[in-house]
């Protein structure tokens, strides 16, 4: 049966949610260490292939102990990229320790919940202002909006940019090239069909990204204000320590595609749960103190990331399975968040649900998502915002999903207002 | 006798309270340690905790 599951194969990421996780399930049941060849891509050459971790398990093992499971060699590619790439792009994401805690503990100060009160209190305003121009836009044309377009994509979109400090000028050009970053090489976002584009394509996106904020740290070193960028190149660690521009550059690289793309598709996937799940809504719209719960069922049901990779730095034994040194090793949070032995009705969506150990922020240890707090509250805001003011809000036919093994992403998904 | 200290790094990953529940609890404000000084019994763990901490803001001292 596995012999016909291959998670490298674009095809496998173009069938439908349904099989894909049917997918998932065999494997956890019958090869939960299944062995992949590579993905091949241009001017790289194929590495010896990965191990697809699909059990929940056995991914909270790998990730909890980073010292035998490393990042340094690529956490987000699984074939070895040339190492200034995989830092240039994963920034912290993609090393391992001392160098990933200093920039964590640098960023880490200020991220904090209290930090990043004032962002979140402009979410509401943020979500409430989207809602009104989507209905607006609806209300001119035949009653239906693109809810991607014009909610889900520019709300954590302008959270980030406005806790960065970028001008609302930028705003345009961080979220067309953090798309590019973030296609999987889909082709129809990068509009060509060549990878040799897609790469140059991808290489552009990373040096404008890194550019404008190499133009804002220069400008916030001479004239500081409030923002996180000021903060990040003016350093409020105890030591002095501060980021320097190429980090500054690539941890924006990082947030743009872990805070933005993230968030939206959970915001999106949501609606879309809503829409299979109608009960669900009326259960959280009838009772607002389910808020917390269903949050963490949306990262849940929604998982952004599907993946992340580590690579073991010795000969190890993982629940019964022996690893060697250099295996790759690639952790499947999108499985492991239907791990039919940690959850109840698994493929169940389930606001109520009690304790839910799920991963979509990732497993225990040293590269849990920073942004979970941020994402929570965004997710939380948004929910409530389209309870209060689009009550009406309705999926018209199947979103059109990106063709991504790494980001459970919708690319479209029209919906109607004002029916009822 | 140990104590736990949570600094002001927090992210609420909720790593602790998974770990440890009787000790830690995570809410909208953030960690909090239940029991002041950690039940000998917990010590290990509360470390074990503490290692795993995401944004290392959690120490477990003596």
């Amino acid at each position: 049966m596995t012999g016909t599951i291959d998670l490298t194969a674009d095809e496998f990421w173009a069938l439908p949610p349904a099989a894909r996780y049917d997918a998932f399930r065999t494997l956890r049941q019958t090869d939960p260490f299944a062995f992949f060849a590579e993905p091949e891509i241009p001017f790289i050459e194929a590495g010896p292939g990965y191990y697809a971790l699909t059990r929940h398990a056995d991914i909270e093992a790998v990730s909890s102990q980073p010292e035998l499971f490393c990042s340094g060699k690529g956490a987000v590619s699984i074939p070895d990229m040339p190492v200034e790439l995989v830092e240039f792009y994963g920034s912290m994401i993609s090393m391992d320790d001392p160098r990933h805690a200093r920039i964590r503990r640098i960023v880490s100060l200020t991220f904090t919940p209290k930090m990043l009160d004032a962002v979140i209190d402009s979410v509401s305003d943020l979500a409430r202002e989207l809602l009104l121009q989507a209905r607006k836009t609806a209300e001119a044309g035949d009653g239906t909006f693109d809810f991607v377009r014009e909610v889900a994509a520019p709300l954590p979109l302008k959270v980030i940019c406005r806790m960065m400090g970028i001008p609302e000028s930028d705003h345009a050009m961080v979220l067309e090239q953090s798309n590019i970053i973030l296609s999987g090489g889909d082709p129809e976002v990068l509009g060509t069909d060549s990878q040799e584009d897609a790469l140059g394509l991808f290489l552009v996106a990373g040096q404008n990204l890194a550019e404008l904020m190499h133009r804002l740290a220069a400008e916030r070193r001479e004239h500081p204000t409030d923002d996180l960028t000021s903060a990040l190149v003016n350093s409020s660690a105890d030591d002095g320590d501060a980021l320097t521009d190429q980090e500054l550059g690539s941890f924006f690289i990082l947030l743009c595609v872990a805070g933005n793309e993230t968030t939206r598709n959970a915001i999106s996937q949501g609606v879309w749960a809503f829409h299979e799940f109608p009960e669900q809504k009326q259960r959280w719209m009838a009772d607002p103190t389910l808020a917390k719960t269903a949050v963490e069922e949306i990262v849940r049901w929604a998982t952004p990331v599907t993946w992340m990779r580590r690579t073991a730095t010795q000969d190890v034994v993982v629940n019964g399975h022996q690893f060697h040194e250099g295996d790759k090793v690639v952790m499947v949070y999108g499985s492991a968040n239907r791990d039919e032995t940690v959850f109840d009705d698994a493929d169940v969506f389930d606001i109520g649900r009690s304790p839910n150990p799920h991963l979509g922020f990732g497993a225990r240890g040293p590269h849990f998502c920073l942004g979970a707090h941020l994402a929570r509250r965004e997710i939380s805001v948004a929910f409530q915002s389209i309870f209060e003011l689009m009550p009406d809000l309705e999926v018209v036919g199947e979103p059109d999903r990106l063709l991504s093994s790494f980001v459970n992403g919708i690319k479209r998904m029209r919906v109607r207002v004002g029916q009822g | 006798m140990a104590r736990a200290e949570i600094a002001r790094t927090c992210i609420m990953s909720g790593t602790c309270e998974a770990l440890v529940p009787t000790v830690f609890e995570v809410d909208d404000d953030g960690a909090h340690v239940l029991l002041d000084p950690i039940p000998e019994d917990l010590v290990d763990a509360a470390r074990d905790a503490a290692d795993q901490c995401p944004s290392r803001a959690l120490q477990v001292v003596t």
